[in-house]
């Protein structure tokens, strides 16, 4: 049987572009090559689409100015079947062939990837896309709504707080937009749509939260407030249907520093950190997040916390008809032993692929990666209803 | 010789996998893969004499004594079926084992396994041709060697630099012993794993070796090395391992 090609997508205008690119060459290289075909697509900062082996190599990045020759701009282009990518300089005589894939793997963190929009362009292409679909990847990775939903499931969440950055204000006064913020101190202030711990504080006046809500609308039009969790310990569990039924994966609480798990802490931690002895630097080991010393299924929650945990994961994953394997973070008061969900990441920095290894029953890396893919096409194949197959909808009859 | 045995679920696992490491390594290079397989079968991890937390040995070892201490471990355990699964150098004592004592050994893993003649450059021959040399005029005026032109000309592999005296020797023997005609006599399964973009054991080691045993499988691991298929390569191996002892069962 022929291997399906797979492009690995990452990159995208997005402020966790950069943690992008390494989630895209972790799984390039984990994905089983005995089964897919894979190759790189990239788009950097200033949506320039790359192909080409020379994406790979970690060293490359940010691209610079004159290409490697093995790195290739290209178009993603519609309106002729099924979408695909066409190299944009060719020969002198012969324009290069276009590039035909038969799956999109989504490595996308944060805008445009993860969001919804990157797959609604899938669909338009016609193109099987790994991880949730256009509607769930929106409302998942729009915290507000997300809560909205758990509130009408039945799950916690903290109450919160919505602000607006003016439109078309270039100076405005913060207090008119804080004044209305009736939430006891201490608050926690985060981006509406970011992920990945991005510009979120804690702030005990009314001063700190005037300068947080306006470092946040630096970053996103809009701020959540909610009250500080005392006492705050996190847990995350990633949930899947990719093994048949909705099944959950090893709880992990990670290791925090500060009261807050702030970008830095998250993903700088590690460095550049090396692999194995004598692996080069472009290929060095891509701990990322999991770098970070992280306890799995810890001792101190409850066996009804846990049941918790793993019934409210899949009732949301559920309800929302998710895809791929989601993480979903829970905030816990170690003190009082409450629970609230906090927020979901549809695609998950390496894929949480600790979380599996650490599941029962274990599920690695490169298994979890094919699943992913697989579901795509199986995603993609209940909508494969043909036009023509719905007579009683034609209205133009064939010629 | 160092041995370490995995807790498993179960006692009465049918298979047993014992690890061997590469050059400069220890078990512990090889733990993440063998706990992937710790439910599954009965797992030993071995440090090999000189290596890790076993004692250098007094003389300096051929890679067939290995194979010998080897031997005496497995015989020193109850009877079942049992896997070698290799990296690197342990692939050389796994070959001279699997050649010397075909009745001990079920089935192999070589992964990233030497033994075989590395086609060189050009510009590696020339270098190696002065070297070669340089080494012979140091050993007839020791004195030289202090000067810090020699010095900063690093002699010897990495590998070589770091090791004591005894384990240089080891080293020279065993990188100097061609396993063609061992690799014939293994009449095992083979299952071979090279990294493609591997440069200390390239992978038409692997399609070599193939040729010359009669029951071996070859698979190569795309975008990986000598040292990341242990590394981000891991579940990649873990799965070839797992379908191959599937098949042998």
């Amino acid at each position: 049987m022929a291997r399906k090609k797979i492009a690995v997508f990452f990159g995208e205008q997005s402020f966790e572009h950069d943690i992008s690119i390494l989630t895209g060459l972790q799984a390039i290289k984990v994905i089983d090559q005995s089964k897919f075909e894979v190759f790189p697509v990239y788009i950097d900062l200033n949506r320039n689409w790359w192909t080409g082996n020379g994406l790979l190599n970690q060293d490359n990045y940010p691209l610079a100015v004159k290409q490697p020759k093995d790195i290739t701009k290209v178009k993603f282009c519609l309106g002729d079947g099924v979408g695909y990518l066409q190299p944009v300089s060719g020969g002198i005589f012969a324009a290069k062939k276009p590039i035909y894939f038969d799956a999109a793997f989504l490595a996308f963190h944060g805008d445009f990837g993860e969001t919804g929009a990157f797959q609604g362009l899938m669909e338009s292409a016609g193109i099987p896309y790994t991880g949730c679909r256009m509607l769930a990847a929106n409302v998942f990775m729009n915290k507000v709504t997300t809560k909205q939903l758990c509130r009408t499931l039945g799950i916690p969440v903290l109450p919160e707080v919505v602000l607006n950055r003016p439109e078309n204000k270039a100076f405005f006064d913060v207090k008119d937009i804080t004044k209305d913020v009736n939430l006891p101190f201490p608050l926690c202030v985060k981006p509406l749509h970011l992920g990945s711990s991005i510009a979120v504080s804690k702030v005990t006046t009314k001063e700190e939260l005037d300068s947080a809500v306006i470092k946040v609308f630096a970053l996103d039009n809009q701020a959540i407030v909610e009250p500080f969790v005392e006492n705050l310990e996190e847990y995350n569990v990633s949930v899947t249907r990719i093994f048949g039924e909705p099944s959950c994966s090893a709880i992990e609480r990670p290791a925090k520093k500060n009261a807050i798990l702030d970008f830095a802490d998250k993903y700088k931690a590690g460095g550049k950190g090396k692999g194995v002895k004598g692996a080069k630097s472009g290929n060095a080991d891509i701990r990322g997040l999991v770098s970070l010393s992280r306890e799995y299924n810890p001792k101190e929650l409850t066996k009804e916390q846990r049941e918790k945990i793993l019934s409210w994961a899949k009732t949301l994953f559920v309800a929302m008809d998710g895809n791929g394997a989601p993480r979903i973070d829970f905030l816990c008061n170690t003190k009082t032993g409450e629970l609230w969900l906090g927020e979901v990441n549809p695609i998950p920095g390496s894929f949480a692929f600790y979380l599996w290894e650490n599941a029962e029953p274990k599920v690695n890396f490169t298994k979890l990666l094919t699943a992913i893919i697989e579901e795509a096409f199986a995603e993609a194949g209940k909508k494969s209803l043909a036009y023509g197959t719905l007579k009683d909808n034609r209205i133009f009859e064939d010629k | 010789m160092f041995t370490l045995k995995l807790k498993s679920a179960s006692d009465n696992l049918p298979l047993r996998l014992i690890w061997l490491h590469g050059w400069g390594h220890s078990h512990k290079a090889l733990l993440p893969l063998a706990e992937y397989f710790q439910d599954s079968a009965e797992n030993y991890l071995i440090d090999l004499p000189g290596f890790g937390e076993s004692p250098e040995p007094d003389k300096p070892l051929d890679t067939e004594d290995y194979a010998d201490l080897l031997q005496d471990f497995i015989s020193s355990l109850p009877p079942k079926d049992t896997v070698l699964i290799t990296h690197s150098f342990g692939g050389r004592v796994a070959i001279e084992a699997a050649a010397k004592y075909p009745h001990s050994i079920k089935a192999m893993v070589l992964i990233a396994s030497p033994g075989l003649k590395v086609k060189r450059s050009l510009g590696f021959k020339i270098k190696a041709f002065f070297m070669k040399r340089l080494s012979r005029l140091i050993r007839r005026f020791p004195q030289i060697k202090s000067l810090p032109v020699i010095r900063s000309l690093k002699l010897g592999s990495a590998d070589y630099r770091n090791a004591s005296p005894i384990m240089r020797q080891i080293l020279v023997k065993s990188v100097n012993k061609d396993l063609s005609l061992k690799a014939m006599q293994v009449s095992c399964p083979v299952l071979l794993l090279y990294g493609a973009e591997d440069t200390a054991t390239p992978s038409y080691l692997g399609k070599r070796f193939q040729e010359l045993m009669p029951d071996a499988k070859y698979s190569e691991l795309p975008m990986h090395d000598h040292y990341t298929v242990l590394a981000s390569g891991a579940p990649l191996v873990e799965n070839q391992i797992e379908n191959f002892l599937a098949e042998i069962k």
